[in-house]
């Protein structure tokens, strides 16, 4: 199949001890496939990042370009460039100088430089602004820079951190995309590091979410945010509700589960042949799958007759991005959250109302 | 709007005030004297005259003048390499150890600057303490006359100076965002190669000022010269402070005066334009 440009084995690594930043990870990146690597700040990935770049040493394991090992291998030994989330432009220079530097340190002849960094200034859209400074740029501008001084190098690896996360909302949308093509254009793998899960879902072959050292999940995109394993991944990437139960029977390949706290059942699709009464199981819900009816005590559809309908009282509600977002409480005082597009007068805060979801928007999570 | 125009111009008057009687008077005061007439014994007599200027013409005088640009520019890149390195290192020493290297460069500042340099004779002389260790370590038969001397002069600039270029130094590389060497690196430089290529260009700034801070006081720190150097070696300051005292002509004093202020003031726009110039072309 197709070759593999870059792999980790078990890295290790703590800069303070007893306190691991990377507790043992192992990944594998197909050459010319875009991998985000998702998590909030402190989860890790900026170690990851820069012990691929070698400008960390891991305390344990190994890193694997194009086959060979590279752990102990200086940075500026490594064909894999790094867009910093900083930028980190050469001030003293100019644009077409920031784009050079890296020939004019291989020795490449001068009227060469001068072509391939005018080739890389149409690539990136900033043709004639050479001569320009750093600081004579918009962040967008000098973000682009940045992407053309790793590019001219042709690295195997292209390493990313954050390098939208200066810009604002809808010059980011753009970058997206054209980040996208850029490295379908040229076939470089990307690794990519963000904590923006639409920007990861948006762009990435593949995701690896991360938290506290590990990976929690590597997958798809629609694997990440369809089929989340664990109930990390499933909040973080898919905003999802979290109840915790204990499964009662399973019934027409449906399990129903009763939440803890509450003298409640709910069915669930997903795996519900291997589950056994009395075991205990975690659901994850995204909030746009949970339905809210107005009219609280109405009977709703799913719900085995013996079971009580599905109540909780709202606690407050707010709209943004198109979206009525709804608080809601169950009788035992945990909160889940619950959404849909557009306006709802029907739903006041105070007010009781009436839940459900779709056993198959169900997913079991945290699975031993 | 207009209230607070004029309060503003209260704020400032101050500013203005100092900087006309304590530097734009004493500095016309000293021009004008520059073409004055000496009197016999003691004053000025207030008659136009170019002889001050004409006199620093002489042989003597000008080799005095060229003496201590010799002087400056031998303490000033002396100090350049071992200042420089000194304040470049410190800036990347962790929190404690600037600490520490920033008192060690203070801690000579709470003694008398004259007391420091008597020190110095007690090191340099003959039967002194530098001379004992070399002859210990077998180093050398006799011992050096180092003391009055022009090397002990070179010495104590170096060791006046120092800290000047240090501080100046480390206040730029202090703000050294380390992560375009991490990005220099990256990119494929070694550490050489980062040095020159970012570091170095980036303090540049730190080092230019440290060498206006040391040369200029270095064409002018006649006492240096008197007690290490024994009177022998006669520099432009040593020379002024002699006409203003015991040879009492002021107007020769001033006119010398003015003329190492032209010179330092024309060598500092010079070196200004060569180093703005390489900046400009990228080499810097």
């Amino acid at each position: 199949m197709s070759e593999i440009s870059l792999a980790l084995k078990n890295i290790h690594k703590s800069f303070e001890p007893g306190q691991e930043v990377l507790a043992g990870i192992d990944l594998t990146i197909e050459k010319g496939e875009f991998i985000t690597l998702l998590g909030s700040s402190g989860c890790g990935k900026t170690t990851t990042l820069r012990i691929i770049a070698g400008l960390e040493v891991p305390d344990e394991g190994r890193v694997y370009l194009n086959g060979k090992d590279v752990t102990g291998l200086a940075p500026e030994k490594r064909n894999v460039n790094t867009v910093f989330q900083s930028y980190a432009l050469f001030p003293h220079m100019t644009v077409g100088e920031n784009i050079g530097y890296g020939l004019r340190l291989r020795k490449v002849p001068r009227q060469e430089i001068k072509e391939r960094v005018s080739r890389m200034l149409t690539l990136v859209q900033l043709e004639g602004f050479e001569k320009r400074k750093p600081a004579q740029l918009s962040g967008g501008q000098r973000q682009r820079v940045a992407i053309a001084r790793s590019l001219i190098n042709n690295p195997d690896v292209l390493l990313l951190d954050e390098p939208l996360g200066a810009l604002d909302l809808q010059l980011r949308r753009a970058m997206q995309i054209e980040l996208k093509h850029l490295q379908k254009k040229l076939g470089i793998t990307f690794i990519y590091i963000t904590h923006d899960q639409e920007e990861a879902i948006n762009m990435s072959d593949r995701i690896a979410v991360m938290n506290h050292g590990l990976f929690e999940q590597i997958g798809t995109p629609d694997e990440i945010y369809n089929h989340p394993k664990t109930s990390y991944v499933a909040t973080f990437v898919g905003n999802a509700n979290i109840f915790r139960g204990t499964v009662e029977n399973v019934r027409n390949h449906l399990a129903s589960v009763r939440l803890d706290g509450n003298d409640m059942s709910v069915l669930v699709q997903d795996a519900a042949e291997g589950l056994k009464a009395g075991e205990p199981v975690t659901i994850a819900v995204r909030s746009e799958n949970i339905r809210v009816d107005e009219n609280a005590g109405k009977s709703v559809p799913f719900c085995e007759s013996e079971t009580a309908p599905l109540s909780a009282s709202v606690i407050e509600k707010s709209f943004a991005g198109g979206q009525l977002r709804m608080v809601l409480e169950m009788p035992d005082g945990s909160r889940f959250v619950a959404s849909r597009y557009g306006i709802d007068a029907g739903v006041q805060p105070g007010s009781r109302v009436t839940w459900y979801f779709l056993p198959e928007n169900a997913v079991l999570v945290d699975r031993a | 709007m207009k209230k607070q125009k004029t309060s503003g111009i209260w704020m400032i008057l101050p500013l203005y005030l100092f900087t006309i009687i304590f530097v734009a008077g004493p500095l016309i005061y000293v021009a004008a004297l520059s073409f004055a007439t000496a009197k016999q014994g003691y004053g000025v007599e207030w008659t136009f005259t170019l002889d001050n200027y004409r006199r620093m013409l002489e042989p003597v005088y000008l080799n005095t003048f060229v003496g201590s640009f010799r002087l400056a520019f031998t303490s000033t890149i002396l100090i350049c390499l071992t200042g420089y390195p000194f304040g470049y290192f410190m800036s990347k020493m962790s929190r404690k150890g600037r600490e520490r290297a920033m008192m060690f460069l203070m801690l000579p500042f709470w003694v008398n600057s004259l007391i420091r340099l008597y020190g110095w004779i007690i090191i340099l002389q003959k039967k002194g303490m530098l001379n004992y260790i070399l002859q210990k370590l077998h180093l050398i038969d006799k011992p050096l006359k180092i003391l009055y001397s022009y090397p002990a002069i070179v010495i104590g600039m170096v060791y006046v100076l120092f800290p000047f270029m240090v501080l100046s130094v480390y206040s730029s590389a202090e703000k050294l965002d380390w992560s375009l060497m991490e990005a220099a690196r990256d990119l494929g430089a070694s550490g050489t190669r980062v040095f020159w290529t970012i570091a170095f260009p980036l303090t540049l700034p730190g080092l230019l000022s440290g060498i206006i801070l040391t040369f200029i006081p270095s064409m002018g720190l006649f006492f240096i010269a008197d007690i290490l150097g024994g009177n022998k070696i006669v520099l432009v300051g040593s020379l002024i402070q002699e006409q203003m005292t015991r040879g009492s002509n002021w107007p020769f004093a001033a006119a010398l005066a003015v003329v190492l202020m032209i010179l330092t003031t024309a060598m500092i726009m010079l070196y200004r334009k060569i180093t703005n110039a390489k900046e400009l072309e990228g080499i810097g």
